[in-house]
């Protein structure tokens, strides 16, 4: 077995769920790209515990999965939340916080 | 070697569907490639060693996290879904070229680099893994625990606010 594909197959898939993250509009498919970002790693973490032959690239494996679990409950929640209140599943949609340009006349100093 | 082609054929595999899921138009068939792409990813688990995180693999995010995301697309529903159509404007071009010197990055990190040959791969069971996981590591699994109870409590509370509102 040669190592060097693994770690490439790895990098590729983060660079795939970075894409997700930063192309996609979406909500739902920018936590998508989350997921696979933490997949990459979690072949990278893989195959350095086959490299050194050792448990503890599948313990990093393990944590990593259960970190994944926690962040995307709350997650969903808050894109439940978004949809329930502001009626939007889009990133771009989600700007309450946003500094308006311009104030209406009455509200200037 | 029978190894290798198997390897070969499901690296592919994964990234072919994770590459479709960047171009998927609607979420659940977004969705269903992440779950090709992550069956994959169990298989690739495997014949990296780990049978214990291969089927952690299948049960907690084929069996969990997805499902929580289909669940999820059930929810929210909208009576026209948007067509997804990739504007060549700023707001695309910026994080492609990101993307792409991360490529070339990627590229010349891997061509540069030495060929390493591993020794044959050992399977590393779960009895392995579990005497350093209670063993070693126990307090961090306190605190996994733990940071699963915060999250639970935080979804319980978030989804209560909402049926209040």
């Amino acid at each position: 077995m040669v190592y060097e594909p693994t770690l490439m197959t790895g990098a590729l898939l983060f660079l795939i769920g970075l894409a997700m993250v930063l192309l996609r509009r979406e909500l739902l498919f920018v936590l998508m790209g989350i997921e696979v970002m933490f997949n990459g790693a979690g072949l990278t973490a893989a195959a350095a515990g086959q490299y050194w032959q050792d448990s503890v690239g599948q313990i990093l494996v393990l944590f990593l999965m259960t970190i994944t679990g926690a962040e995307l409950a709350v997650a969903l929640v808050l894109v439940y939340l978004a949809f329930r209140r502001l009626k939007v599943t889009e990133l771009s949609e989600i700007r309450s916080l946003r500094d308006e340009p311009t104030l209406p006349e009455e509200s200037r100093p | 070697m029978l190894w290798n082609g198997i390897f070969y054929v499901t690296s592919a595999i994964m990234l072919l569907s994770a590459l479709s899921a960047l171009f998927a138009r609607r979420a659940m068939y977004g969705g269903l490639y992440v779950i090709t792409s992550m069956v994959a990813m169990a298989l690739l688990y495997y014949l990296l060693g780990g049978p214990f995180m291969s089927a952690l693999q299948v049960s907690l995010y084929v069996g969990a996290v997805l499902v929580l995301l289909v669940f999820m697309m059930t929810m929210l529903h909208r009576p026209k879904p948007r067509v997804y159509i990739p504007r060549m404007n700023r707001r695309f071009w910026w994080p492609m070229l990101l993307l792409l010197v991360l490529l070339a990055e990627i590229a010349t990190l891997f061509a540069t680099g030495p060929q390493t040959a591993l020794p044959p791969i050992v399977s590393i069971g779960p009895k392995a893994v579990a005497e350093q996981l209670f063993g070693h590591y126990l307090l961090i699994v306190e605190a996994t625990a733990l940071l699963l109870l915060a999250a639970l409590t935080a979804v319980l509370y978030l989804s209560r606010k909402v049926e209040e509102s």
